[in-house]
Formats: C-alpha cells, structure tokens, sequence
C-alpha cells in the first residue's frame, strides 16, 4: 500500500466539491478561526516566544543532523528500562511487527490513542486481518472509525462532521436512537470506550516526542485516552517516526511550551504524559511489555535532501489553520494522510512528486503557516522546492517554452517595452472603465471569477519623461 | 538623499499611478528620484513556479540595473521580497553574484519601510476626506512589516480607518496560483471583497500590485462602489 | 547484517549526505529563553491558570480545612467510593481514618491487591498525592510509584489531589532541572510515568463545543495545605 491514499486523486474535483459544500464551510470557518486565533493567543501570552521558537528549531536541526547517534542512545535508553525497540524500515515492516507483537503477548483486543503515523501505515486493517479487535479511542477518531473514513485534520479529525453527522452515526453503530447534543454523544463515547478499555490487552500509541538521554516518549491528549491506552492494557506498543527524537530530558519543556500553544493556544494540553520503559516492581498499572517501534518509511530519504526541514515537524496542525486554502478546501481534499501545507510537502515526497502534481501549486506561498509554525518550517520554500522538482519529474514542455519566452522577454528591455506595447493593443480594446470581463489564453481562468485590469494608457516609463522635467 | 525606484513590472503596466504617486510622495519629502531604464521584472514568478534558471537570470539582470544604485525603493512588499530574501538564496553556490545579491537586498527597501525605518517619518502631509480599510499584503508579513503601513496611514489627514476582518489572510492573488486554481483563489478573493463591502468604506488600501488588482478585479465584477488605493497614492494626496 | 544494522547504516548516509548541504549545528543551550516564571505570588498564579483550564485549585491553612473542603466536594457529587493513593500528604493528614469517620467506603492502595483494575473503574472520587505543582500553567505533576498507581487520577470521574506548598514549582522548566539540575546531563531518572494534568478531561470534537469528562475526570480539585 502506498503513502498516500488516492481516493481522491482528483484534487480539482475534491476541492471544488469541498468550496460547494456550505456544511462543511461553516465548520470549517468555525475550526479555524478559532485555532488560529488560539494560536496567536499562545505565542503573543509567551514574552520571548520568537527566541523559544527559535531555539527548538535548533535542536530540531541538531537532532537531524545527528539522527543515527540520537537513535542508538534512544535504543540503549529503552532496553536498559526494560523496554523493547524494534526497526521498522517500511511500512509494511512496522504492519507485521505490530502485528507479531500481538499475537506473541495474545492479545485479542486492541485500544489506539490518536496516531497519525498509524494512519500513515495503515495499521488497522492489518490488526483487524489477524483477528485483532481495534479501537480508536480519541473521540474524534473514534467517530471517524465508525465512519469508516479518514482524518480530515491533524488534531480536529471530525471537524467535517455536524453533531447531526456525528448522532446518525453513532446511533447506527450501537443500534441505539442517540439524542445529538455534543455533551451527551461525548458520554454515550464515555461509556462505550470505557468498556473497550477495560477489556483491551494491547494499547497502541504513537509518541509527539521521545527523549534518546531517557528513552522516555511523551503523549500529549486532551481527552486522557493516550493515558487509558497506556495504563490499562497490558501490552503498550508505541510506534514513532524516526524523526521525533529529541536529545536530552531538558530539551523537553521547549518543546511542550510550544506544541499546546501552536495547536490550540492552550499552555499545555491537559494530559501531558511521559512514559519510560513498562511499569516497575510493585506498581499496580501501566502496561508490562514497553515496545517502541522506529518507522523510516522514507524519512530517511528526505533526511538526505534540503527538504529535511520538514522532517521538523511537530504535527500541530497550527499551519493547517493559518492557511487560506485549507479553510477552504478542508483535509480530505489533499487526498494524503497529513493535509494542509505541511501535507502538501509530505504527501509529494513520501508518495511521488509526479503522482500528485497539484498540491506544492495549490499555495498562495502566503506564508500564514511559517508564521503559525511552532518551529518555523519555511513551508512555502519546500513548496517552491517542490515545484522546480516537479519540472524534473514531470515536465510541462508548453508552460517550460512559455516561462522561458517570458524571461527571454524580460532579460530584454527593448523586448519588454514592446510586450508592453503589444499587450495594450491586444488588451485594452475590450476594456471598461479600465477592467476586462474576459481575457484570452490562460487569463480566461482569472476572469471566471473577477475583473482583469486593462493596461494602462501609458505605461509608468512612458510617464517617467513627465515627470523628470 | 538620493533613491532609485523599482516599479515592478505589475506597477508599469497596470498601476502607473502608484509609481506616479511614489515619486510625488518621495519628492515631497526631500529625496531626489531616478528610474533605471534597464529595469523590468524581479523574476518572482519564474521563482514562484520552480523555474529557478529563468528567475536567476531575471536576478542577475535587476541586480545589474540597480548596480549604481545608492537605495532602491519600491511600492511593493512582493518585489521587495523577492530581491530582500530569495536573491541571496538563489546565488548559494555562486559567490560573486551571491555577494551582489545580498548587496542589492541590503540597499532595498519597500515603501513604507522606507518611510517609517530610513526616513523615519510616520506624518508624510497627507490627507484623505472619507473612510477606509487596510489589507495586509502577505509578503509584509515576511519582511517583518506588520506596523509600518498602519502607522503611515494613522497619521494621515480626515481618514477614519474601520478595521477590516482577517485582514491580514491572503486576498488570493499569488500569481499563477490564481489561474492554475480559479476557484479557491476565487473564494479566498470572494471573501476579502465581502469583508471589504461590510466596512462600508470608500477605499481600500494595499501595498502590492497584486493584490489591488485581485480585490479591485473581484469587487469591480461585484459592481462594488469601494475603490482600491495604493498606498503610495493615498500618502501623495495633500 | 541484520535490519537494525541495515536501517542505521542508511539513517547514518541519509545524515552524512544532507549534512553536506546544510549545517550541523551544535546542540544549543537555552540560558534564560522561554522562561515565563510563576510571577509575584505562584500560588495565586497556580489557581488563576488552573481555573483557566477548567480545574477548582483551593488553599487550606490546616488540615482540618484540608478535610472540609474535601468533605464539601463529596457531597456535592454525593460520592460514596473513594479510592486514595498512600504516603505523602494523605498519610501525614491521616485522611483515610477521618474520611471513614464520615462513614464513606475508603479503598486506600494498600488495600488493592494483584489485580486492581476492576476496583478503579467503579470508583466515584480518586483522591492523590501529587509530585509537584507549576504555577505558569496550572498543571499538576503525578509521578508513578507502587502506591501511587496511574488510574487513581484517571479513572473515577472526579479527581482530587493535595498538595504541599512546597510543591509548589514556579515554571514549567523548573519541573525539568529537578532532574538534570545541572542543565545538562540526566541525574535522576524519571518515573514509569510521569503525568502533567491541566485541568479536566476535554473534548471538542463535536463542532468544537467543549465536554469535560469525555475520557479522564470531568472534574480536578486541587487543594493547596498553607500550613
């Protein structure tokens, strides 16, 4: 199975049904504005929250640029708690291991806090194939499971649904009619996912970070299913991109200061939890088996490229609510497990930059995200990185030959003066009161849904002779 | 002082006015004013579109018709990013042009950064009869100018300014992007106008080219009575 | 080699290789960024951003106000299980007698044998010690140890714990250099489990309304002892 999941692997028509969908524009309205707000609420209540975010960007740098090291002391950390580290280079890999450590502990029933790398391996199906009951137990998730869809957002993945949605739905799952105002839904999931904890042999987690000094790996929740799924069950199997190591216990702190604050403008989420290794002698809960299982799945790849800037992501979703598109055209339609600006990067390098030649141009390069960004991600240079990738792996020999007249032009005085004038000609017969309705070529796209400027009489360096006497 | 200024290709062709206005406003101000002939285009969508050989001759030739000179101010926060904070990166491995590049980034200055930053100047004598709004043009946001335009325009003569709702999220233009996807940039320029009608305003200001002809594009479709003014135009009005 | 091998040899390439078009910067050091503090009074701070957070933070000058405001919150929920984790605090106010003396049914850790976890899932109230406080974000800080299990904080629907004034930390990197005070290297190793809460359990996955208690405990009291 491929990165990407390509049930839409029409962008255009994804997108242009998402725009015609008032539901799911209002919902969307509603989501992101109030994060981003939250998100700017964080930053501006943090004096010197530009330095803090600065500095996490460095370690960030520094970790990459020593991952290998970082990982064998994040190994040696694990194993001296007690705990159990396996290699996962692919997808795949990480599916069976997942799976291998299920049925060795005999392990029937499954829990799953929120992981998007889970989403990105597609555990569930494989669980499910071995006979493995799996659940998810992030409210959002849960709903969406039951759905049988998939995430729209990284840290709001229901957010395309209405309560209306979310009762028909649920009522349906349980064969129960179900009253749809969100605190009672909330606790008809209380009661349902309680029963699923209590009985669940294996909890499964991703990790927001893991420190290689400790061997620790954090969870962060609002709801306290990251801390059910790792205090019930009796297997807690924990699987992380390699790229979330950290170097020291310290290190930490920066970090949390920033992810709450990113995503949604709290000091920290409610549930922060570190755990290091299984549960010690003597402890009543907490899992017995620790299993940290390291997926590359391509990482490795990009850690190689200038693209490797992306690899600091921390998955906060703060981008997705800063950028003009997202909140227009929502998560589904990037048709990739991670949307918005950051999936717009991952999805193309992950996948195939050929296979998904709209997403790095879907940007007004705005730069809202770099700005949400808790790490400073330069996403619209990836994007533009992205693009002069895409003329290697698919190129556009007409728009090559236009760009190349363009700058031929350009690089000409004389030859710009005369585009100038041959543009006035060709344009300003059509035009009133100085605007176009329609425009020929490539500018007809414009006029479907605007004005085109019409040039002017004269243009500013004919002007400029006026204006030096 | 002496500046050269930077049109932009957009400003020649479509808004000779701004330009027009930029040397009134700079002129009024006690700094003399001179327009390299050479001069055509940053390069920024060959850039923006991944066409970076192209962009990189586009570079070499602004950089070469701005060669003599001392400053270089220009009435938009897009072309001064392009010069300020992708002229250096394109020339990473090129260290003569790379050197100039950085030189030309140092001496550019977009418009109301030069105002407020070099002139240090916020009342320019300007004066508007009527009510308007600010639209933040995305690359301000790049080169650390979220306050210098307000602080122009708080300061000019008769204007009530009405705030306007996200002001500050891109009104859609992008360049390509605004052709190759029609309708999300459709929408996001949609929304902007319908925010912009809700202030009831006489004018809308921007710093960018771009965007005026967007936003002035989407509310002249509407018939919309608000008209779109450079920020240059407005500080020239006495 | 074997897959572990064969991963971090291509790990260690892909680091070699990008780090020739970028720099490798050192691991830098913090010095005073981001430091935020507990301002003049944490313990006002504490109650102020707990409440924030949806949590009820409470000052008790001895423990006599300890047990009526804990009295108080049970009757408001008209709880009858209570399940109490031991030492600390709840040992040196010897709660669990005076709570009996109420006539509550109290389970303290001591009395849960092998497996607990039918117990915990029927409990209404779980009373905790705590490891410490932070102030700059109202969080309180539960450090795993065998009388102190997770689910005493996690399972029941309301949560109380008790706190030393002492307990109380100014920011949360203060929470850190307990254990690697000299800034750098690791000098006490963290527990199975070390948990920051701040405030109740939350929701907003339903047109972003906030429910509390959707997994974790609707309600968390902190109480505060002066004395």
């Amino acid at each position: 199975m491929s990165y990407a999941q390509h049930e839409h692997h029409d962008f255009l028509g994804a997108s242009a049904q998402a725009l015609a969908d008032p539901t799911l524009q209002q919902a969307l309205t509603r989501l992101t504005d109030t994060l981003l707000a939250g998100n700017r609420r964080g930053y501006a209540a943090l004096a010197d929250s530009s330095e803090l975010r600065d500095h996490a960007k460095r370690i960030k740098e520094h970790s990459l640029a020593h991952l290998d090291q970082y990982l064998e002391q994040l190994e040696a950390s694990v194993l001296k708690f007690g705990g159990k580290v396996h290699w996962a280079a692919t997808a795949e890999d990480a599916r069976r291991i997942v799976v291998e450590i299920a049925k060795k502990a005999n392990c029937k029933h499954a829990v799953k806090s929120k992981s998007m790398t889970s989403e990105e391996i597609h555990l569930n199906p494989a669980l499910e194939q071995a006979g493995i009951e799996v659940t998810e137990t992030d409210f959002g998730e849960f709903i969406i499971q039951v759905a049988g869809e998939r995430p729209s957002h990284l840290v709001a993945p229901a957010v395309h649904h209405t309560r209306e949605s979310i009762a028909r739905v649920l009522s349906k799952h349980l064969g129960e009619q179900l009253a749809d105002d969100p605190k009672s839904l909330a606790m008809v999931g209380r009661r349902v996912l309680r029963e699923k904890f209590r009985q669940a042999d294996m909890g499964i987690t991703g990790a927001n970070f893991a420190v290689a000094e400790t061997g620790t790996i954090v969870l962060v929740t609002n709801e306290g299913n990251g801390r059910l799924t790792t205090t019930c069950p009796r297997v807690h199997v924990a699987i992380m991109g390699i790229e979330k190591v950290i170097p020291r216990f310290i290190d930490l702190p920066v970090f949390l200061k920033l992810l709450a604050r990113g995503a949604t403008g709290q000091t920290l989420s409610v549930y922060t939890t570190l755990i290091t290794g299984p549960r010690q002698p003597g402890e009543l809960d907490g899992a017995e088996e620790f299993h940290l299982v390291l997926l590359d799945n391509g990482r490795s790849k990009v850690l190689a490229t200038p693209f490797r800037e992306s690899l600091q992501c921390i998955r906060c979703g703060a981008c997705l609510n800063a950028c003009p598109v997202y909140r227009r055209i929502g998560g589904h339609a990037y048709g990739g497990v991670y949307s918005g600006p950051i999936g717009s990067i991952l999805t193309p390098l992950y996948d195939s930059v050929a296979a998904n030649p709209h997403l790095p141009h879907a940007s007004s390069l705005c730069g809202a995200c770099q700005a949400a960004c808790p790490v400073k991600i330069n996403i619209p240079h990836m994007l533009i990185g992205l693009r002069e990738l895409q003329h290697y792996h698919k190129p556009s020999r007409w728009e090559r030959w236009a760009y190349g007249l363009w700058s031929m032009v350009l690089c000409r005085p004389w030859a710009y003066r005369w585009a100038l004038w041959a543009a006035r000609l060709l344009l300003r017969r059509n035009a009133q009161n100085g605007w176009l309705s329609q425009m020929p070529g490539p500018g007809a796209e414009w006029t479907k849904v605007r004005d085109f400027p019409a040039p002017a009489a004269k243009s500013f360096r004919e002007r400029w002779k006026e204006l030096e006497s | 002082m002496h500046v050269s200024l930077m049109i932009t290709c957009l400003g020649d062709a479509f808004f000779p006015d701004v330009g027009v206005a930029t040397v009134k406003l700079l002129r009024r101000l006690g700094v003399s004013v001179d327009f390299p002939q050479a001069q055509t285009c940053c390069g920024q969508p060959h850039f923006n579109s991944g066409y970076h050989d192209d962009a990189r001759d586009l570079a070499r030739h602004a950089i070469t018709a701005f060669a003599k000179s001392p400053l270089v101010v220009t009435p938009s926060g897009s072309c001064a990013a392009m010069v300020k904070l992708e002229y250096p990166e394109l020339f990473h491995g090129d260290p003569t042009w790379h050197d100039r590049a950085v030189d030309l980034a140092k001496r550019t200055h977009e418009l109301s950064d030069f105002l407020v930053n070099v002139l240090k100047v916020e009342d320019v004598g300007a004066r508007f009869d009527g009510k308007a709004t600010y639209h933040m043009a995305c690359h301000l946001r790049g080169l650390g100018l979220v306050d210098e335009p307000l602080r122009l325009i708080q300061k000019v003569r008769g204007l009530q300014l009405v705030p306007l709702e996200r002001y500050d999220e891109c009104c859609g233009f992008g360049g390509s992007f605004a052709v190759r996807y029609p309708q999300i940039s459709g929408a996001m320029v949609t929304d902007k106008a319908a925010f912009i009608e809700k202030t009831a305003v006489d004018a809308v200001i921007a710093t960018d080219a771009g965007c005026l002809m967007n936003i002035g594009g989407c509310l002249n479709r509407k018939g919309s009575k608000v008209r779109i003014l450079h920020l240059a135009e407005l500080l020239a009005q006495t | 080699m074997s897959q572990r091998e064969v991963f971090l040899q291509r790990v260690k390439q892909a680091v070699v290789e990008g780090n020739r078009a970028g720099a490798a910067p050192p691991l830098p050091e913090r010095a005073g960024v981001g430091y935020q503090g507990g301002g003049p009074d944490p313990v006002s701070r504490f109650c102020q951003e707990l409440a924030a957070a949806g949590g009820k933070g409470y000052v008790a000058a001895d423990s006599d106000a300890v047990l009526h405001t804990i009295q108080s919150i049970l009757q408001a929920h008209n709880a009858r299980k209570i399940l109490l984790t031991c030492g600390g605090l709840i040992d040196r106010l010897d709660l669990p007698a005076r709570l009996r003396e109420l006539s509550l049914e109290v389970r303290t850790t001591d009395d849960v044998q092998s497996d607990p976890r039918e117990d915990f899932f029927s409990d209404d109230v779980g009373i905790t010690n705590v490891h410490r406080l932070i102030a700059e974000t109202g969080s309180v800080v539960l450090a795993s140890k065998p009388n102190e299990p997770r689910s005493a904080s996690l399972l029941p629907p309301v949560h109380i714990c008790l706190a030393d004034h002492s307990q109380l930390l100014s920011d949360l990197f203060d929470l850190f250099d307990i254990f690697a005070p000299t800034g750098s290297s690791i000098q006490s190793l963290p527990p199975s489990c070390l948990t920051l809460i701040t405030g109740p359990s939350k929701t907003g996955d339903i047109e972003l309304k906030l429910v509390t208690g959707v997994h974790g405990p609707g309600e968390i009291h902190v109480i505060i002892c002066d004395g």
